[in-house]
């Protein structure tokens, strides 16, 4: 457990597990999800939030048992090598999140607002904003998700506006698909939930941890609440065929706002959206060094800039709609795989081995 | 470092990167804004895009002035527009764009592509089907207005006032795409330097197959729309009397038993109506009741017209398909077309005249 001075309240983890979960995913979801599920998606948005509530589950269960982050967890169980190999891999996959929401941020501004702008500056001038929130420390970036989900929140009122051309009738025949393409389509929208997983960095930051259990659970209740709200407005406003052609399905319903003082709301949208994505690389790039800085016990000071010209440089050499829609899909695979299968591993094996040592203890 | 120092600096540095985005600027004056375009397939099986845009003069009055070239892309014959203009067109302000009648019946999908591929054009921008020559239209000065405004206020002040059904950019794909519905189009037509809203285009998909007259107008609002409101209808009576009566709140519901098969398919329409001009003397309970008969009767026989020569084209604007679509799991698109033109289709019309005016 951290120091009590450097903690935050067990209510912020719903900012925080939120705030994470919403970001870039939302704009573009609705063509993946309904292209296997079509008008019945919003049943794999609930079934998706289901399963996630159960992840979160299953990591409390294993946090709250230890006490402890998973480098330290990977450390005890594992030992310094093995257990280092496995932490590598999750310090990867969260700075893998950071690059791909800030290239898919930085496209959308591309495609849709300035098609000429020059990456690279435009990517030191956030880098520049997540180096200051980063190296204030957790509660800073703690803070950020706060106000991340807070300010921006203005921009889901303007779904109303779509409203006016939505036909509900969309919806019907509800269970028109089989169980198969349904799973698919939950399958298909997880991925964009699987943010949360920096919480197994952040737990020890957590005052009273236990407590927060419940906060997380609300958090991604929110997140599948808005979800639910922008799929349904876009079943009705959009048929069938019209939304698998649209990439970003949630910019595309703006174009219909008309508002006396100005002519296109994506402008707005689109510059509020960085306050929605900034929690999500702040947090992912936290947890990153975070973990290297505990593996390899650098400054921490000094790991962050280095993290941000990995990613800087990332940024710049991803090109072109076809390779980020390919790193989005491989992230998504070994989320999927993290969370779902390798987080449960290691809650049983940590019961289990934690178990034998106290049986160990009790003989000697 | 301390972090008040660390903020000053990052600050200083990054401040003026922000010039260096390369972002472009467009400044107002220093840009030719078109608000309408028109298209039309010349012979040679190019397209000939006209645009106009608004010359604001220093005593505040607007002359229209025009481009025309033929290019093979509609982005193709902008960038041959750009060589004859002084200042760079750009399209993120057309308000209105129009289509020749016969280009229209040949297809209109390839020219709606780049409307929404633009993340510039908005999707509530209006189309619209051109009895004669869009250039011709375009060219002419109605008033001291910008056209493509002017034209864009003609349309969307009728879909207010409820004499069409909604219609727009969105509405069209959404239409174009789903299958159990066809999308219309307004139809103007321009004489002696007046335009006109002449009336409704059908299309099979993205093709023009005909037209709605004015009298058709109320009956296919009343039946295209689940809820509508405003919007009036003129009734020959008899020799000499006729009724105008306005629409208050009318609703449209579909009973169909069995889907997707030969069963009838009832199209149940209620209408809340007001009689705005009555040209037969008083108006006692009597002859309101006879009147909301003979109204029905009319109305019905006009539905029940409409709908056949639908089915003979094989269109469905009403979205007759949607409904059923919505009423059956996993609905097969090719099968409803084969059944279609065959289908008995009923519409039952209950007429309720509330008021009379201030007069009797």
């Amino acid at each position: 457990m951290e120091e009590k001075q450097k903690q935050i309240s067990p209510f912020l983890v719903f900012f925080l597990v939120h705030s994470v979960q919403v970001g870039v995913g939302v704009l573009g979801f609705q063509r993946i999800i309904m292209k296997s599920a079509g008008n019945d998606a919003w049943i794999a948005v609930i079934a998706a939030g289901i399963s996630i509530n159960v992840a979160i589950m299953i990591m409390y269960l294993l946090l709250n048992k230890q006490q402890k982050d998973l480098i330290d967890i990977h450390k005890d169980l594992f030992g310094k090598w093995i257990g280092g190999f496995f932490s590598l891999i999750w310090i990867i996959y969260w700075l893998v999140i950071g690059i791909v929401v800030l290239r898919s941020y930085i496209e959308i501004v591309q495609v849709w607002v300035f098609p000429l702008i020059n990456i690279m500056m435009f990517s030191i001038i956030i880098l520049g904003l997540v180096y200051y929130n980063v190296t204030g420390g957790f509660r800073v970036v703690a803070g950020i998700s706060f106000l991340g989900v807070v300010i921006p929140f203005y921009i889901f009122l303007s779904f109303l506006f779509p409203i006016e051309y939505a036909n509900f009738r969309n919806l019907l025949p509800v269970w028109n698909h089989s169980v198969k393409e349904l799973s698919i389509a939950t399958k298909d929208m997880m991925l964009g939930l699987l943010g949360f997983s920096t919480l197994l960095m952040y737990y020890p930051y957590i005052k009273h941890p236990k407590k927060s259990q419940k906060w997380a659970h609300f958090g991604n209740l929110l997140t599948i609440g808005i979800y639910l709200f922008i799929l349904i407005i876009t079943i009705a406003f959009f048929s069938d065929k019209q939304v698998s052609k649209q990439i970003w399905a949630t910019l595309s319903m703006w174009k219909i706002v008309e508002l006396p003082f100005i002519e296109r709301i994506e402008y707005i949208g689109i510059t509020s959206w960085i306050l929605i994505i900034l929690p999500n690389i702040c947090l992912s790039v936290w947890a990153a060094s975070k973990g290297i800085q505990k593996m390899f016990h650098f400054h921490l000071n000094k790991v962050i800039p280095v993290i941000l010209i990995l990613l800087l440089f990332a940024t710049v050499t991803i090109q072109g709609r076809e390779t980020i829609d390919k790193l989005n899909q491989y992230l998504a695979i070994v989320g999927l795989g993290l969370v779902f299968i390798y987080v449960p591993i290691l809650t049983v094996l940590s019961f289990f081995f934690t178990k034998k040592r106290k049986g160990n203890t009790g003989n000697g | 470092m301390d972090s008040r120092m660390m903020l000053f600096v990052s600050v200083l540095v990054t401040l003026p990167l922000t010039g260096c985005m390369h972002i472009e600027q467009e400044v107002i004056d220093e840009i030719q804004l078109t608000t309408a375009g028109g298209y039309e397939y010349s012979e040679d099986g190019m397209i000939e895009v006209t645009t106009v845009y608004p010359n604001y003069q220093p005593d505040k009055s607007v002359i229209n002035e025009t481009l025309t070239d033929t290019a093979k892309l509609s982005k193709e014959a902008r960038d041959r527009l750009n060589l004859q203009s002084d200042k760079p067109v750009v399209s993120g302000k057309v308000e209105v764009t129009l289509y020749e009648w016969k280009t229209a019946e040949k297809g209109i999908f390839d020219f709606l592509d780049t409307l929404e591929r633009d993340p510039s054009i908005g999707s509530s921008i209006y189309l619209g089907v051109v009895d004669g020559s869009p250039k011709e239209l375009l060219s002419k000065q109605y008033g001291n207005q910008d056209n493509g405004i002017y034209l864009s206020n003609l349309i969307e002040q009728n879909i207010e006032t409820g004499q069409i059904p909604k219609t727009n950019l969105h509405q069209f794909l959404y239409k174009f795409y789903a299958d159990g519905i066809d999308p219309t189009l307004p139809v103007l037509k321009q004489e002696d330097g007046k335009v006109k809203l002449t009336g409704i285009g059908l299309f099979a998909e993205d093709k023009l197959v005909g037209q709605l007259e004015e009298e058709q107008f109320f009956t296919f609002k009343l039946l295209l729309e689940r809820k509508g409101q405003k919007g009036s209808y003129s009734i020959k009576l008899n020799e000499d009397n006729d009724i105008s009566i306005y629409n208050i709140s009318s609703g449209r519901n579909f009973d169909i038993q069995k889907p997707m098969t030969n069963s009838e398919i009832i199209i149940n329409v209620n209408l809340k109506a007001t009689v705005s001009e009555y040209q037969d003397g008083i108006l006692n309970k009597q002859k309101t009741t006879r009147l909301e008969k003979e109204i029905k009767e009319l109305l019905e026989q006009d539905s029940q017209e409409m709908i056949q020569q639908f089915q003979e084209k094989g269109i469905d604007p009403l979205g007759i398909g949607d409904q059923v679509r919505s009423r059956t799991r996993n609905w097969d698109p090719k099968k409803w077309k084969e059944l279609y033109p065959d289908l008995q289709i009923t519409v039952k019309v209950n007429v309720d005249l509330l008021e009379s005016g201030v007069i009797e």
